[in-house]
């Protein structure tokens, strides 16, 4: 609703006070599913929005470059998606979404289909590319962990009807890795507070509605 | 530390040298098989008519066909007919498949158009094109026209379902994020719905083309004056069977050929899917 896809069924939607009316191109979009055009190249995926904008070829080859080496693929430019591994489809899909420049980040489970280890090195490779200009980024995870070490707020959604049901304020220091070493004792008080809002959704979503 | 890696190297080259020559035996075995077979099926065909078990007036023979495509191809004419075979069933290919893509992609844009068509693009293509071929001739004449007609109307109906199923089964993901990341309706037909289609369009031409040469042979063999099918009407009108068959295999090769040519293309075009290891 907030890229323009769908439109709100009540109520309306506002992003920097401007209503959303139609597709937003200043909105940034990541799957969990890479969604990567097959036939195109990682540099021709990469390039694929701001050719879409029709911008000159050279531009967007070098912005798609740079992209490629920020997300650690320089190398790769050439190759298929069928040819890379599932965490290096999911790199290219970041580059693709950072490449026109968005305003607001909008990411659906974008490392969920990832393997454990691969999503901890993405998780912290995404933090230390969005240390960069800080840009606000709505991110809906399943995992916790990732949610409490990645966020600055947390919202828990509740089951049926998915509605906002708690709101938590993450006070961690940054720059954070996922990787460099554990949290301290804050981030398991609030790991303890979330869980518990969450554990009841849990359970709630897995019997029949009332 | 470095040494590792240049082993590891080492070991993968090794192992894809060890593959590829697998490989190259396999297929060494293979044709080696097919020749057998080859051999074979002659072998008791010549057998069969020259110890006089069945006439060869009516089956001909592998010798008698060989020194007849000998002798054919050394006088000439037979260049004609393959000539005019071929330029019928290029033209009904061509005109065929550009409609049919056409059409297949307007169907996708247009759900309604595909809704009101569909029964009809059914039952034309269900109804054997091949039965048209007399009607055509009334219409065309018995020269070229009604030729590439007939290629045309089996053609374009292949090429219409396969990029209309193409273009529908398109990846949904693909079309919501050129969406997200601001395609137009132009854009996303030609940036995601055509390339996409591609592999369906591909299996289209090359069953288009096999039926295209078909169109063009039977039309051939009900009336004209010229091509392959009407060499072959023409022979067995006079009992040469041995002429018969030699046509066939001409056909034959003919459609090997250009399927064979059709692959090369799809596979220069189609380089990003995936390489099964093995194929």
């Amino acid at each position: 609703m907030v890229s323009g896809l769908f439109t709100p069924a009540t109520g309306r939607i506002t992003v920097d006070g401007a209503p959303v009316t139609g597709i937003n191109p200043r909105i940034g979009y990541m799957f969990a599913r890479d969604a990567l055009l097959p036939w195109r190249t990682t540099l021709a995926n990469v390039a694929f929005g701001l050719e879409l904008q029709q911008q000159p070829l050279d531009r967007r080859e070098a912005r798609a470059r740079d992209l490629l080496r920020v997300t650690g693929l320089g190398g790769f430019e050439g190759s298929y998606p069928s040819q890379l591994s599932q965490g290096m489809r999911q790199r290219v899909s970041l580059a693709r979404t950072l490449a026109t420049n968005p305003d607001v980040l909008l990411m659906d489970e974008p490392f969920g289909a990832l393997d454990a280890q691969t999503k901890l090195v993405l998780e912290d490779e995404f933090l230390r590319i969005w240390e960069r200009d800080r840009k606000t980024v709505i991110f809906v995870t399943h995992d916790l962990f990732e949610a409490i070490a990645m966020a600055d707020r947390v919202a828990v959604f509740s089951a049926r009807p998915g509605r906002i049901k708690s709101l938590v304020a993450i006070d961690l220091p940054r720059p954070r890795s996922v990787t460099g070493g554990r949290f301290g004792p804050h981030f398991q008080e609030l790991y303890d507070r979330l869980w518990d809002d969450l554990r009841y959704e849990v359970v709630a979503a897995g019997s029949p509605p009332s | 530390m470095s040494a590792i890696p240049r082993d590891a190297a080492a070991v993968e080259a090794g192992a894809r040298d060890r593959r590829r020559r697998a490989r190259r035996q396999e297929q060494l075995w293979t044709n080696g098989w097919r020749l057998v077979v080859l051999v074979l099926i002659a072998g008791t065909w010549e057998g069969a008519t020259g110890s006089g078990l069945v006439n060869p007036f009516w089956v001909s023979s592998p010798s008698l066909i060989v020194v007849d495509l000998w002798k054919q191809f050394s006088l000439g004419a037979v260049y004609l007919h393959i000539g005019v075979t071929l330029y019928e069933a290029f033209l009904g290919f061509v005109t065929g498949a550009v409609a049919g893509i056409l059409g297949g992609f307007a169907l996708a844009r247009w759900d309604r158009l595909a809704r009101i068509f569909d029964p009809y693009v059914t039952a034309l293509n269900s109804l054997p094109r091949v039965a048209l071929a007399p009607l055509f001739i009334l219409w065309f004449g018995i020269g070229l026209t009604s030729k590439v007609v007939l290629a045309f109307s089996l053609v374009v109906f292949i090429l219409l379902v396969n990029t209309h199923a193409g273009a529908r089964n398109v990846d949904q993901d693909l079309v919501i994020i050129a969406r997200l990341l601001g395609a137009t309706r132009r854009q996303l037909t030609l940036k995601v719905i055509l390339p996409s289609s591609i592999p369906w369009i591909f299996a289209g031409l090359r069953l288009g083309l096999a039926y295209a040469l078909i169109g063009a042979v039977v039309g051939e063999v009900i009336v004209a004056q010229a091509g392959l099918g009407f060499l072959i009407a023409h022979y067995a009108g006079v009992f040469n069977t041995t002429g018969v068959f030699s046509a066939l295999i001409i056909l034959m090769v003919i459609a090997m050929l250009l399927n064979e040519l059709m692959k090369a293309a799809e596979k220069k075009l189609l380089r990003w899917r995936p390489q099964i290891p093995g194929l």
